[in-house]
């Protein structure tokens, strides 16, 4: 069933097992898991069906550190920010999972082992195939092309798949609002997580329209799944019982903030012979009606032995150079470009002369690179409250997205590793734009990636969340999404926090059950 | 990142035209060398040297670059020689000296044994075949 929370009476105070805060697609997954057991779920979502202009400037906010847009990277309204995403599934590789000592904060509480099982359901949720990343004997059989054979030791290959990409809102509407004892609020935004007066127990969620109305909504188990930048900002507001804020008795929540920094211009590469790559690792292949492209990433023995962060690496045909044919990146890169082609013809083309016989002109290709790399987990890249207020009164969020020196180490060595193996196998010449001097330069940005902010940890020291996603010292608050990741990998969070979302729910079947 | 140790060209007090003339013949006892023969005086560009080079003019261009930041290797002989030894010996009887030196530069690419040349990366040999191409051309 779908309620509009203003067209209820002011003060309409809604009870319910379960309450789930928040629309997007962790909340939406452990909806849908849940619904049919028996428990009355009351999920609230701050939009209605569609965007509107006035509901995501609830998001607005100061970001004082790298310039990062806090309303673009992000949705309010069903499906959350589903309705932007990019469709990019791609599981956490296990070593994500690890304690390493060259990585401070790094280890969760368990092993990629204990999410195996939900990578099955979660890629049917999101809509793509099995969960057939790293098994490359499949994806050979399927493209009938060879694989590329590393053989620098340093990458190695996966396969990212896409998918469609699943609009949770749209997609799943008709479940939610067919399902019995679910109830989906529309246009309610969660102000306030009320705690009991020992606040270790929440007793109840206090709800505002736009449009002036007050709510309640009463439950027994309350799941908190806004994202990670909302989720961090919920908290801190709800500090009316505990005063720095819900979760944040050790100062930990909205901290570690994590993004996967993209860079775009850091590097380029030529390619004369484009049959020496398969077309697999430079575009989308349909396999048995799903889409899917090779990337490249760091192998275990180079991250263990260099103590670097994971990055992965996705190539894609970005121009095609000929003579007389106008200049992609500006006249000095493309001549730079042109020459090296020509210089290194005989290295990456087969026999002589005219590289294309039925077109002359035809000088190579360029590969355009994208790279998504883990950041170290930072306790000064945070979250917390700005002092202005939104329309509901409610203050601000203020980001302070920080990389370091480790950060750019890791990417600078990763993309020369790329050079080195693209070169190794005789496809292509690498040209590197930045330096391993530590500094980022301005042209990194996110990939609407908000991870960590509260991240999961068996010691409340260290973690806001415990194992089960559950709020340390508070017997009845989870927190959902990528916001719990310890650690972020290189690999795209959607798919990873629905494979939580699936195993809290499962928790949360357990915990009903006893 | 990439090591970029300078070619010893003055190593253990030997002079330099010693050295010069025993890296050659070290590389002729190595080679096996088929068709890459050292580089004589006023001698013309080796055939192999034309072969890896699809653009004489656009792989001196680099060559030129490479030499700016090494200069001590702006010799014929000196950097024929590295090239000759680099190559090492055939695989096969079949096997191309273009096929050898192509197959050494891509394992100095596996080894990570690279210069940055206007920051492009390099494998050494290769970078040093464009700087042979850009001696030639002068």
């Amino acid at each position: 069933m779908f309620t509009d929370a203003r067209k209820l009476p002011d003060h309409t105070e809604v009870q319910a097992d379960l309450a789930i805060i928040g629309g997007g697609a962790a909340g939406i997954t452990v909806a849908r898991a849940l619904a049919g057991t028996g428990l009355r779920i009351c999920l609230a979502e701050s939009g209605g069906m569609q965007y509107d202009p006035a509901v995501q400037a609830l998001y607005e906010g100061e970001s004082v550190g790298i310039d990062y847009s806090l309303t673009a990277n992000r949705l309010r309204f069903l499906g959350g920010s589903t309705n932007h995403w990019g469709g990019y599934c791609v599981p956490l590789e296990p070593i994500d999972f690890e304690a390493r000592d060259w990585l401070p904060h790094s280890g969760w509480p368990f092993g990629r082992e204990e999410l195996d099982p939900y990578y099955g359901p979660a890629c049917q949720v999101v809509e793509i195939g099995s969960p057939r990343f790293d098994d490359l004997d499949y994806w050979q059989r399927q493209t009938g092309t060879p694989m590329l054979q590393h053989g620098t030791g340093r990458l190695r290959t996966r396969v990212v798949q896409f998918s469609t990409p699943t609009r949770f809102g749209q997609r799943y509407r008709s479940e939610l609002e067919a399902a019995k004892s679910l109830q989906v609020l529309l246009n309610a935004t969660v102000v306030n997580i009320a705690a009991a007066p020992n606040g270790g127990h929440i007793d109840h969620l206090k709800v505002r329209t736009l449009t002036g109305l007050s709510h309640r909504i009463r439950a027994r188990q309350f799941v908190l799944a806004t994202g990670a930048l909302e989720n961090a900002r919920v908290l801190l507001l709800s500090n009316d019982v505990v005063r720095p804020g819900l979760g944040n008795q050790n100062d930990l929540v909205g901290r570690f903030f994590m993004e996967h920094p993209h860079l775009s211009g850091f590097a380029e590469v030529v390619t004369a012979n484009r049959a020496r790559l398969p077309a697999l690792y430079v575009e989308r292949k349909d396999i048995e009606g799903r889409s899917a492209q090779a990337a490249l990433v760091p192998t275990d023995q180079t991250l263990r032995s260099r103590r670097l962060l994971n990055a992965m690496f996705m190539l894609g045909l970005a121009g095609t150079y000929r003579d007389n044919a106008p200049p992609y990146l500006g006249p000095e890169t493309t001549a730079a470009h042109k020459t090296m082609l020509r210089a290194a013809r005989r290295f990456l083309a087969d026999g002589e002369g005219p590289l294309d016989p039925k077109d002359p002109s035809y000088c190579g290709l360029w590969l355009g690179i994208g790279c998504a790399c883990e950041q170290v987990p930072n306790p000064d890249s945070r979250v917390s409250l700005a002092d202005k207020l939104d329309h509901l009164g409610q203050r601000e969020i203020r980001l302070d997205w920080r990389l370091t020196e480790q950060d750019r180490h890791s990417v600078v060595w990763h993309m020369h590793s790329l050079g080195l193996e693209l070169a190794s196998l005789g496809i292509g010449r690498m040209v590197i734009n930045v330096d391993d001097d530590g500094i980022w330069p301005e042209q990194v940005s996110g990939g609407s990636h908000h991870m960590g902010t509260t991240r999961m940890h068996d010691d409340p020291r260290q973690g806001v969340v415990d194992r089960n996603c559950r709020v340390h010292g508070i017997d009845n608050l989870y927190v959902a999404g990528s916001s719990v990741f310890p650690t972020s990998g290189a690999s795209n969070p959607t798919l990873n926090l629905v494979a939580l979302a699936l195993r809290l729910a499962d928790h949360l079947k357990a915990a009903q059950r006893t | 990142m990439s090591p970029t140790t300078e070619p010893q060209t003055n190593a253990g007090g030997v002079s330099r035209r010693e050295f010069l003339l025993g890296t050659i013949a070290s590389a002729i006892a190595l080679g096996g060398c088929g068709a890459l023969k050292p580089w004589m005086a006023d001698a013309p560009a080796p055939d192999w040297l034309t072969a890896a080079c699809g653009d004489y003019a656009a792989a001196a261009r680099f060559g030129k670059a490479y030499l700016t930041e090494h200069p001590k290797e702006a010799q014929r002989e000196l950097l024929e020689a590295a090239i000759t030894k680099a190559a090492g010996p055939a695989h096969s009887g079949t096997e191309t000296p273009f096929q050898r030196l192509d197959r050494r530069v891509r394992a100095e690419y596996v080894r990570d044994d690279t210069v940055l040349v206007e920051r492009w990366i390099l494998s050494r040999t290769e970078a040093r075949v464009y700087a042979l191409a850009a001696l030639h051309s002068a």
